[in-house]
């Protein structure tokens, strides 16, 4: 399995999906021009409506970050990941801050929080 | 004054549609007024609790139960005892209703095949060898799991435009379960089909669902698309004073409420800029808002109607 | 879409025929009584072996065999599927009632190769005895007037089985009621009109108990180089044949749409 749903996860399933994908590509999972599996293939796999997929699917050949060659599949669009990059960072940013917000904390206190996070010497993330 | 909770979808092509479609046993109704629209090609889930209506309404669609009032149309042909509408239709029901036990398993299969003249058997093989079924076991000493294979396997082998499942996955170990969900997944790829799932296991069926119709006490409570659904109903936690409520006129379809009398936790319909614009002229502080679940989603249109 | 077209009565009639082998119980029906027959022949050949031979046209004792053989299989086609226990039926592309009648159907199409298995031990075992000339004496009324009594009595009691829940109790209890009322109407004295009536049902000339003995008593007659017996018989086995089909459909749509 290419990655997981999470069920629990308030966004709706074809949105997760988008994002797993954007994620996959920008780690570098999937790299430009691999093939990504078939609408069927990622359906069964994540036991998942068909329609879903073709969903995500649908948006990400709109958006340009993969293309569909006739007969062939699905595959990943050669292009500069850096706008995904950012869009996946202001993703991570906004759910953080919403969690603070839920908490009772502002901005000020979940950037200062991160930093102290980060300086802790078990939590140095690895290059 | 924001939307109301939509009961109907807008018109399209329908593979199932019921009018008013209402079941009464002497004064108790089991199914009131009913007016089911479920698109082509749609995978629907009906909630509700158990005797919520779901199969009177399931018997009804099939033809085997003569209703009220009303009617009900599948695939384009109108509900009657006469084999038209069924034989467009797959049926897993929720108890195995006595397919022969005593049958091994392999010869029930033929048995069933010889009903349906669209039967794939190409397909009913595939089938049968994803489900690891052993046709000389007779049908009787089949586990729960096993059994419920069998007969979703009876129910897609000759494709039919129309799929009823009820309760698919009620009592099936995890294995049987996932095997159920991809075998789904694979037939929905596979062949353009419209499934209505009636459940009261939201969470294992919510993964396919693009319609949601969620029936309380034999009422449409709600119909609608999921992607709606998500949109228009979340969970607001506020931070107010003890005996903080909102004015009339603030007009907030308020269907659950939940927390501490500081902490509200209040699951309101609506989108969310609007709301959180009237809860916040109405003096409460939105801490955080969020989407909610088809299971607490589902809870919450069913507490409205006993709320009123 | 086109090939979803509702099966026709011929495949599912198929479908129940091979169904009743399937479940062993065409097996039953074709080998029970025969068997019974020769087995009991081959033990009074061995044991009472000077009761064997040179006895009067013993062919009349099947009668009674051929109706409750008859009357049983109507019960046995629906052997553990009485009304309430047949849920997979209506998820199936068939008319309920349709499927009623071809499983009765089916039942009618294995009753006749049993009954003609049986015909055949019979001959058999008399012809073994030296009675082969009564046979040929007695003629075919006497097969097709057994034919029409298993066939009347199964349409009987099939109509029963498709319509009830436990068709054996009507049967034992109809029976009870029967003799009481009987009793009954005799301790008061039997009033002429029931005599009357209950003769008309019985008895010549249109009863159901000469439709059934009908063929037999002129066969015997034949035999025994009697005057034939009055009254045309073959119609009015034909006649209450009809009445049993009757029944038969009636059952067949009891009950077909839940309300």
């Amino acid at each position: 399995m290419p990655f997981d749903i999470d069920h629990s996860d308030s966004r709706p399933i074809y949105v997760q999906i988008m994002d797993e994908i954007r994620r996959g590509i920008v780690v570098g999972a999937w790299r430009p021009e691999e093939p990504l599996p078939s609408v069927r293939q990622l359906a069964v796999e994540l036991r998942v409506n068909p329609r879903t997929v073709q969903q995500a699917y649908g948006e990400l050949e709109r958006d340009g970050v993969l293309y569909v060659r006739r007969g062939q599949g699905t595959f990943v669009a050669a292009r500069a990941n850096g706008a995904d990059r950012q869009a996946l960072l202001q993703e991570v940013a906004r759910r953080l801050l919403h969690e603070a917000y839920r908490h009772g904390f502002d901005v000020d206190e979940l950037t200062a929080a991160l930093q102290r996070e980060a300086n802790q010497p078990d939590n140095t993330q690895e290059a | 004054m924001p939307e109301p909770i939509p009961t109907t979808l807008p018109a399209q092509e329908l593979a199932v549609r019921t009018r008013g479609l209402t079941k009464r046993y002497g004064r108790v109704a089991a199914v009131t007024g009913l007016d089911l629209t479920v698109p082509e090609g749609a995978f629907y889930l009906l909630l509700g609790p158990n005797g919520a209506g779901k199969t009177t309404t399931f018997r009804m669609l099939m033809g085997n139960l003569r209703p009220t009032s009303g009617s009900a149309e599948v695939a384009g042909v109108t509900a009657s005892p006469a084999g038209q509408v069924r034989v467009r239709m797959g049926f897993v029901p929720e108890h195995q209703d006595g397919p022969y036990g005593w049958m091994r398993t392999g010869d029930l299969i033929r048995h069933h095949a010889g009903y349906f003249p669209a039967w794939n058997d190409a397909y009913a093989r595939r089938l049968a060898d994803a489900f690891e079924l052993r046709p000389e076991v007779r049908y009787g000493k089949l586990s729960k799991g096993q059994a419920r294979r069998v007969q979703l396997l009876m129910a897609l082998a000759h494709t039919p435009p129309v799929l009823l499942l009820d309760e698919p996955t009620d009592g099936l170990d995890p294995v049987a379960r996932d095997t159920v969900q991809a075998i789904l997944a694979e037939h929905l790829a596979g062949y353009p089909t419209t499934v209505i799932v009636a459940t009261h296991l939201v969470y294992e069926m919510e993964r396919f669902a693009d319609y949601v119709g969620v029936l309380g006490a034999g009422r449409l409570v709600a119909q609608m698309e999921r992607a709606t659904l998500q949109a228009q109903l979340r969970r607001y936690v506020l931070d107010v004073a003890e005996d903080w409520h909102p004015p009339l006129e603030a007009e907030l379809p308020l269907l659950r409420q939940n927390g501490t009398p500081r902490e509200r936790r209040w699951t309101i319909w609506g989108p969310e800029e609007e709301v959180t614009r009237r809860l916040s002229a109405a003096g409460a502080r939105v801490r955080s808002v969020s989407a909610l679940n088809l299971d607490e989603a589902a809870l919450a249109l069913l507490s409205r109607k006993e709320n009123r | 879409m086109s090939t979803h077209v509702v099966p026709g009565f011929a495949a599912v009639l198929r479908l129940q025929i091979h169904l009743l082998w399937k479940s062993r119980a065409a097996l039953f029906i074709l080998l029970m009584l025969p068997g019974a027959l020769l087995a009991t022949a081959a033990a009074a050949a061995y044991w009472m072996p000077g009761a064997f031979t040179g006895r009067e046209f013993e062919l009349i004792a099947m009668l009674p065999f051929v109706i409750l053989m008859g009357g049983a299989w109507g019960i046995l086609v629906w052997r553990d599927e009485p009304p309430s226990k047949r849920g997979y039926h209506r998820s199936l592309p068939v008319d309920v009632a349709a499927h009623h009648l071809a499983r009765v159907a089916a039942g009618a199409v294995w009753l006749l190769p049993a009954l003609l298995l049986y015909f055949a031990a019979g001959i058999f075992v008399t012809a073994l005895r030296g009675d082969a000339g009564a046979v040929t004496a007695a003629g075919p009324t006497l097969w097709l007037g057994y034919l029409l009594a298993a066939l009347i009595l199964y349409g009987m009691t099939a109509a029963l089985a498709t319509a009830v829940e436990k068709p054996l109790s009507w049967i034992v209890w109809g029976y009870v009621a029967l003799a009481a009322l009987a009793t009954l109407v005799a301790m008061a004295g039997t009033p002429d009109t029931f005599r009357l009536w209950a003769g008309r049902l019985i008895n010549r000339p249109y009863g159901l108990g000469w439709a059934v003995g009908g063929g037999l008593e002129i066969a015997r007659a034949r035999v025994t180089a009697q005057a034939p017996p009055a009254g045309a018989w073959f119609p009015v086995a034909l006649g209450w044949l009809f009445v049993s089909t009757l029944l038969v459909f009636a059952a067949a749509h009891w009950r077909r749409v839940r309300t």
